[in-house]
């Protein structure tokens, strides 16, 4: 039982056609007839041999579509890698910090099986499967419909004037003094303190506080003023975020020099005044701390021996100050120093 | 031993695939129907299989570099291409390159 001639070379046709672009069909069908009715006059062979030399329809049409066997091609695979990475570390990084979250309102979850199960284990996954899924298809379709995007990407420094300059070897700055580099490591525990810090004030200011009460029970006496919350967090918040910014700048120049001092130094004296206003200007402390605390845990403080007997919101504030101010300002020297003696 | 033969394949296919478009291009001077070009192709020596062909003469026609035309005078409709103006030009271009490399390659093959 053997197939027709003109049958078996409109099924070869068909299985091509089918699988180009719908507006291309019809002149490949034509082209394809063409050829194959060439190939049979001037070779004499038979439609079998022809079709075989011709070879899975299934190629024939790859090659027409201009399709390839890949996923996401070398157009966008750095930017895929790059965009992979940033997703993949900023989605451990909130799973990191929603599980603390968690731990720390209920530490109850950290005797359960499900908590390690479920949160940590089975919901990260999903997050970070999900989006790596997500983040391939997007990229696939990129590569699909050839859409041409420019990811900018901003690794570093993109932002300043030089950059829109073009890249000469000219513009390669020295190498730094080995005492001049700041440790990207420093930097990011920095970084991610100051997150942390920014992240509590923020959602659970009530946690710095925190007292064990004894009996299993947690109890919340703050020693912050929480009726004036509303003009305290604003404050700290800007706070947080100035730090921040110089502990960015630091990680992205890697190296004392003067953009790095101008930003230790704006950075620190905002901080200092910012302090200031918090700790002198506002009412920062719960006025009622030490009376709440001892109605919170039943208790009387009138020794000398208690260490609460001692508080007071002005000594606090001129302590913890001092403590700021010193700090603050040591940090602007070793950068001055660092900066004028190693950088350039 | 088998995988030494599919590594050269590759290396083979890598090599001609190269040449492919200047190969193409050196014979639509004049116009000529897909198969007349697979012929001519092959009696020079130069053998391109007829399902890499037909996609490629598409894309340089969508490049620019050729022109395409339908002649239903014959026996049958045939498809003519020729080479364009930018293609001319692309060609020429293209054959000082390659005798470029083609010199150089012969240096540097000579040294052994």
């Amino acid at each position: 039982m053997t197939m027709e001639k003109n049958e078996m070379m409109e099924r070869y046709i068909y299985e091509v056609v089918r699988r180009v672009p719908k507006k291309q069909r019809e002149e490949i069908r034509l082209e394809l007839e063409e050829l194959i009715s060439d190939m049979m006059e001037q070779k004499g062979a038979g439609m079998e041999e022809i079709l075989t030399k011709l070879g899975d329809p299934r190629e024939f049409a790859q090659k027409y579509s201009g399709r390839h066997n890949y996923l996401i091609g070398p157009e966008y695979y750095g930017d895929y890698c790059w965009m992979m990475k940033v997703f993949l570390i900023s989605t451990l990084a909130f799973h990191l910090v929603s599980i603390i979250f968690q731990a720390v309102f209920s530490p109850g979850l950290l005797l359960q099986v499900s908590f390690y199960v479920e949160t940590v284990f089975i919901n990260t996954l999903i997050s970070l499967t999900g989006g790596f899924g997500l983040l391939t298809l997007m990229f696939a379709l990129f590569e699909r419909y050839n859409v041409r995007v420019q990811i900018k990407i901003t690794k570093e420094k993109d932002w300043s004037v030089e950059k829109l300059k073009a890249w000469t070897p000219a513009k390669l700055p020295p190498v730094p003094d080995e005492k001049a580099r700041i440790h990207r490591g420093d930097c990011i525990v920095g970084i991610v303190f100051t997150l942390l810090f920014g992240l509590l004030l923020i959602f659970a200011p009530e946690w710095f506080v925190s007292i064990n009460a004894g009996n299993k029970s947690w109890k919340f006496v703050s020693p912050f003023n929480h009726g004036a919350w509303n003009v305290i967090l604003p404050v700290l918040v800007i706070d947080v975020a100035i730090e921040l910014m110089n502990e960015i700048i630091k990680l992205m120049t890697g190296r004392y020099c003067q953009k790095v001092m101008i930003s230790q130094i704006l950075s620190g004296i905002t901080e200092i005044i910012l302090s200031v206003l918090l700790l002198k200007v506002l009412p920062f402390w719960n006025p009622n701390f030490v009376r709440e605390l001892e109605e919170a845990f039943e208790l009387k403080i009138t020794s000398r021996t208690d260490l609460l007997f001692y508080w007071n919101d002005g000594l606090v504030s001129n302590i913890l100050l001092t403590g700021i101010v010193l700090i603050t300002l040591a940090e602007i020297c070793v950068t001055v120093y660092k900066t004028c003696r190693y950088g350039d | 031993m088998s995988e030494k033969k599919e590594i050269m394949e590759n290396l083979l296919l890598e090599l001609r695939r190269g040449t492919l478009i200047l190969s193409v291009l050196s014979q639509l001077q004049t116009p000529k129907y897909g198969y007349a070009l697979v012929q001519s192709l092959e009696e020079k020596g130069v053998a391109i299989e007829t399902n890499t062909l037909y996609p490629l003469l598409r894309r340089l026609e969508k490049q620019g570099l050729l022109i395409s035309e339908w002649e239903t005078g014959g026996a049958k409709p045939r498809k003519y291409y020729r080479r364009t103006e930018a293609g001319n030009e692309v060609y020429e271009n293209l054959k000082e390159q390659w005798k470029s490399i083609s010199e150089n390659m012969e240096k540097l093959l000579e040294e052994n």
